[in-house]
């Protein structure tokens, strides 16, 4: 084993779908574990494969652990895996809700965080797979100051400059809803690109929550 | 061009006639005889990175899937189910870890998408649902951690090992 060159590693570390098995690989030895944590892009390259699973996949693909160590395994993935500079401020993971029950609806989380956050520049950024006939409302608001509410709709394209759109139905995206000190509104990218033509129908002011 | 054999050298010197189709399999050799313009019923094709007992493993495995059709060129399209290996392939790949190892190095380059693929594949298996310490002892891999990472991994490995 110790004759395979990294090359070969990263190819039979295709087959590793599992994040427990890929975590408990870090722990093998010193080349394995500088192998698979000093490589960004490796690591972005496995979570990007890993997270293209469907749902159905995704739950299926668990069988081995009761919920409770698969919420454990879940949200300790920011924290064991990533090195510190790269980690943000906080890391969750968003209740998955059931599209096989007849009676859902919609599913709603709200996420509480320090006021002193919103003085500064600060962004929210999460991974996201958005079926074609659901949406996704976000709401940040405070209790003093108007908040604003985005729609991301699966159904629709959105405009991301130079005449490209993004189509983001039935995929994983990566949406990042950031505000810098400088500008009074909120801007947003998925995978990267920011949509420039988001009308008041995407991105509004809400009232203040009193 | 079907029945046309080439021969194949190992590093060891031992000379095995090939049916071309079937050595065509290794975009490697392929590449030699189609751009380089090899004479395949005189020239010798050298392979100084596979050895005898390792070379005949590769045509075996070549001459059972000489019928397959070609794997997907694109890496993002490879099957990444693990259990999926055929029983002639597992059966083939009852072998020490050594001759595993050996076909897998000899399968990169001789660029053998399929057998690189079941070779992997079944490494991946070895490793998975394996503690760290059974993976190590699984390939005779050392732990060179020094005593405070071992602590600190520790510490970090509690949560992944709960039962």
């Amino acid at each position: 084993m110790d004759r395979l060159p990294y090359e070969l590693l990263h190819y039979i570390l295709w087959y590793v779908d599992q994040p427990l098995d890929l975590f408990r690989m870090t722990y093998v030895c010193s080349r394995w574990r500088s192998f698979i944590m000093n490589d960004e892009y490796l690591l972005n390259q496995w979570f990007s494969r890993s997270l293209e699973r469907s749902q159905e996949s995704f739950q299926s693909s668990w069988p081995y652990f009761n919920t409770a160590i698969k919420l454990n395994l879940l949200s300790n993935i920011h924290q064991s895996l990533f090195p510190t500079n790269i980690r943000s401020n906080e890391w969750c993971v968003l209740p998955w809700p059931d599209l096989r029950c007849s009676s859902y609806d919609k599913d709603s989380s709200s996420y509480y965080y320090p006021i002193s956050l919103f003085r500064m520049s600060h962004s929210f950024a999460f991974w996201l797979f958005l079926p074609c006939q659901c949406y996704l409302n976000i709401h940040i608001t405070n209790w003093s100051v108007d908040g604003v509410s985005i729609w991301l709709c699966g159904d629709r394209k959105y405009h991301c400059g130079k005449g490209k759109h993004i189509s983001i139905a039935d995929q994983w995206i990566h949406v990042v809803v950031n505000k810098t000190g400088s500008r009074s509104n909120y801007q947003v990218y998925i995978d990267g690109q920011y949509l420039s033509k988001l009308s008041r129908y995407d991105i509004s002011l809400i009232e203040t929550r009193l | 061009m079907a029945g046309h054999k080439i021969k194949l050298q190992s590093s060891d010197g031992d000379t095995f006639d090939v049916e071309v189709e079937i050595a065509k399999q290794s975009a490697t050799i392929k590449t030699m005889l189609e751009d380089l313009g090899m004479d395949e019923e005189e020239d010798v094709i050298p392979l100084p990175n596979v050895n005898s007992a390792i070379l005949k493993k590769v045509i075996q495995w070549a001459t059972h899937h000489k019928d397959d059709p070609p794997p997907p060129e694109d890496d993002e399209n490879r099957e990444k189910n693990t259990n999926d290996i055929s029983s002639w392939d597992q059966d083939f790949l009852k072998v020490d870890q050594g001759t595993l190892f050996e076909l897998i190095l000899a399968a990169n380059y001789l660029d053998i998408k399929g057998l690189l693929d079941v070779t992997c594949k079944t490494v991946a298996n070895m490793i998975k649902g394996k503690t760290p310490e059974e993976i190590r002892r699984t390939f005779n891999i050392k732990n060179d951690f020094t005593p405070q990472e071992e602590e600190q991994i520790k510490k970090e490995n509690e949560w992944c090992e709960e039962k």
